[in-house]
């Protein structure tokens, strides 16, 4: 059974100007020790995803119209406070973008990397202190019982997002959850903070959910990628799989896109147009109006996230269904 | 190429030099330190050029920028455009000579005055500088939208109606709105998406060739820089260490700091990813307010001998294209 299992989930967000539906119909699972890469322009509903899980999005605007996220016997979804409250930096932990705004600037650091233990009655003060101290040190912070009495204006920003590192951690969770973790570091800090992180998950067996726009982070650290586009799941493959032979033409145009470091000179291949503003749309394929390849029964096709020739591998391009002779291409 | 008897621009030895307040700043006339966010670059780009200029947040690269369309006052040397030296120039003169220099800047939701139409945008430069009004100066907008992909149904629009990368046709369509000879691009694309970002790229290389002006590049993205820049400059807390054909800088990069820069970037490629050897860069950027003496880059770089911490290299030929600022780097 694995870790956490999400089936069917939709987050609508219900503003003035109309629905917006962020999340629509996202199922996928994270298995133990694995670490899955997250990848998708703005506004994909990466973040969204995972914050619904964890009640941290303003209800209303947003909604959650189905789906179920199970975590050991537990549905994220419908738990309730409390319960998720039990779960919050215990079990699931998360790390955001901005280490500025995830510490809190009036407060110690150590105390801050202590709370996760007091707050869920872990240990007491002392042990604590200890654990806090050692799990500082893990993440690459020297003279951590010193620092750990320093406020957060007084690191740099490498060393504040290895404290928030070692704040989501220091409960030993089941799961991490990084959100765009290294982006807004420059890349020699960048290269640092993932080599932490990639340590810190093998010494502590967890699972991680790694959400980036930056397929070179992927490609480094993550176990299986899922690309999300206008609140759907477009691909899912493991890593290597997914890089060498993308089965969805988002995922193509996405790779082709990037300017390789390796070579230069030939003109990039855009993706023309925008993506999406509305998240979703009612019918068809998301990327279907900016798809050079698309069929014209793309438009309102169903196009489910479906299992190819190599199992792992799932893509909802209707086409790529038809060549490896899975569905049909259901007209809804 | 041809070569007129001055470069289109000439920095030689440009310092850019920020006082900082200390707490008697009202008492003391000098203040107390500096932030030494350039510090004796030198640089020429010939007409036609492509220049990147890469480096880590707080290397110096927007300062120098900003100093080359003079919207910072040198504190000492000069910078030349067509021979004449504009580092010092004020008023008239430095109006008059605005309009062959013009910027894009990174962040096109802060560069575009929210209350002003596309038209109104992309107008203003030219009836100021033009002089031009009515039905000439209404197609010379027209045409210029059209150069840069934007619909001319847009026109009344305001900037909040627009997406990022629309946003930033826009300010480019205002700063090529003068024939600038040189364009100084600020981290243009750092803002927007992945699929954007090649629309973007795209656009400025053809509209380079196609108007002949000469770029500069800035960019901490060096896949970008790779794809777009014939010549980079790489910097480093306020200097250059490496400058060279783009090829040779990344393919076979002489400098330690250029070595842990492209080391440190991840490949979106897992095989390749995963099979190069992984060096985790020391430290992180020093203050410039305090830089260490002699090489900037000495206390996190893999090669440092001891005499780095005392002589300061200057940027030395290292074969017929490149200059290197290490005296360990093998010289032909």
């Amino acid at each position: 059974m694995p870790l956490l299992d999400v089936k069917d989930l939709r987050v609508w967000f219900h503003t003035r100007d109309g629905i917006v539906r962020a999340v629509d119909g996202v199922s996928f699972s994270l298995e133990r020790g694995e670490t899955l890469g997250v990848v998708g322009e703005s506004g994909c509903g990466k973040s969204v995803t995972f914050y619904s899980m964890l009640g941290l999005l303003p209800m209303p605007p947003a909604k959650i119209e189905s789906g179920t996220a199970m975590f050991k016997d537990v549905d994220l979804l419908t738990a309730g406070g409390a319960a998720l409250r039990a779960i919050r930096g215990r079990h699931i932990s998360m790390v955001f973008q901005d280490p500025m705004t995830a510490l809190n600037p009036y407060m110690r650091i150590g105390k801050q990397v202590m709370e996760p233990l007091l707050a869920h009655g872990l240990c007491n003060r002392n042990e604590a202190r200890r654990r806090a101290a050692a799990m500082l040190e893990a993440a690459g912070i020297q003279d951590a019982q010193e620092r750990m009495n320093a406020y957060p204006h007084a690191f740099s920003g490498g060393m504040r997002q290895r404290a928030v590192i070692a704040m989501a951690l220091v409960s030993q969770p089941d799961i991490l959850i990084a959100d765009e973790p290294t982006t807004a570091l420059d890349v020699t800090v960048q290269a640092q903070i993932l080599a932490l992180m990639a340590k810190l998950r093998d010494e502590l067996g967890m699972a991680m959910a790694l959400i980036t726009h930056d397929l070179g982070v992927i490609a480094g650290v993550c176990d299986r990628v899922m690309v999300m586009y206008a609140g759907r799941i477009l691909e899912e493959a493991p890593t290597a799989l997914l890089f060498r032979r993308p089965r969805h033409p988002y995922t193509r145009a996405l790779l082709e896109a990037l300017p390789g470091i390796q070579e230069a000179g030939k003109s990039l291949r855009a993706i023309p147009g925008l993506p999406p503003e509305q998240g979703a749309p009612e019918r068809g394929c998301p990327f279907a109006p900016r798809c050079d390849v698309a069929l014209p029964e793309c438009a309102d096709a169903v196009c489910p996230l479906m299992s190819l020739d190599e199992l792992a591998h799932r893509t909802a391009c209707i086409r790529e269904h038809r060549a490896a002779g899975v569905g049909g291409g259901v007209r809804s | 190429m041809n070569r007129h008897p001055h470069p289109l621009l000439h920095v030689e030895n440009l310092r850019v030099w920020f006082p900082v307040k200390g707490r008697l700043a009202l008492v003391r006339r000098v203040p107390a330190a500096y932030v030494q966010a350039v510090d004796g670059v030198s640089l020429t780009a010939h007409s036609g050029d492509i220049i990147g200029v890469v480096g880590e947040s707080g290397c110096g690269k927007s300062t120098l920028a900003r100093a080359i369309v003079r919207l910072e006052t040198p504190t000492a040397g000069s910078i030349s455009v067509s021979g004449r030296d504009i580092a010092a120039m004020s008023g008239k003169e430095l109006r008059r000579i605005r309009p062959l220099i013009q910027m894009i800047f990174q962040d096109p939701y802060a560069s575009l005055n929210p209350r002003m139409t596309v038209f109104d945008a992309v107008a203003e430069p030219i009836r100021v500088h033009r002089r031009m009004t009515g039905r000439a100066l209404s197609s010379e907008v027209f045409a210029l939208m059209d150069k840069v992909g934007l619909a001319s149904r847009f026109v009344r629009k305001y900037p909040h109606e627009f997406s990022g990368g629309q946003r930033q046709r826009i300010a480019i369509a205002r700063a090529l709105a003068l024939q600038p000879q040189l364009l100084v691009a600020d981290e243009p694309v750092s803002a927007l998406d992945v699929s954007v970002q090649a629309q973007i790229i795209n656009l400025l290389a053809a509209l380079q060739q196609e108007f002949d002006m000469t770029m500069i590049f800035i960019s901490h993205d060096l896949g970008v820089v790779r794809h777009i820049a014939r010549r980079v400059f790489v910097m480093y807390l306020g200097r250059i260490v490496e400058t060279g054909p783009a090829a040779e800088v990344f393919d076979a990069p002489a400098h330690p700091y250029t070595q842990t820069l492209l080391q440190a970037i991840p490949i979106p490629d897992p095989e390749q990813e995963r099979s190069r050897v992984h060096v985790v860069p020391k430290g992180e950027p020093p203050s410039p307010i305090n830089p260490p003496s002699g090489c900037r880059f000495h206390p996190r770089c893999p090669k440092a001998q001891p005499s780095c911490s005392l002589n300061d290299p200057a940027l030395e030929r290292l074969d017929e294209v490149r200059e290197v600022a290490c005296p360990f780097v093998r010289r032909v």
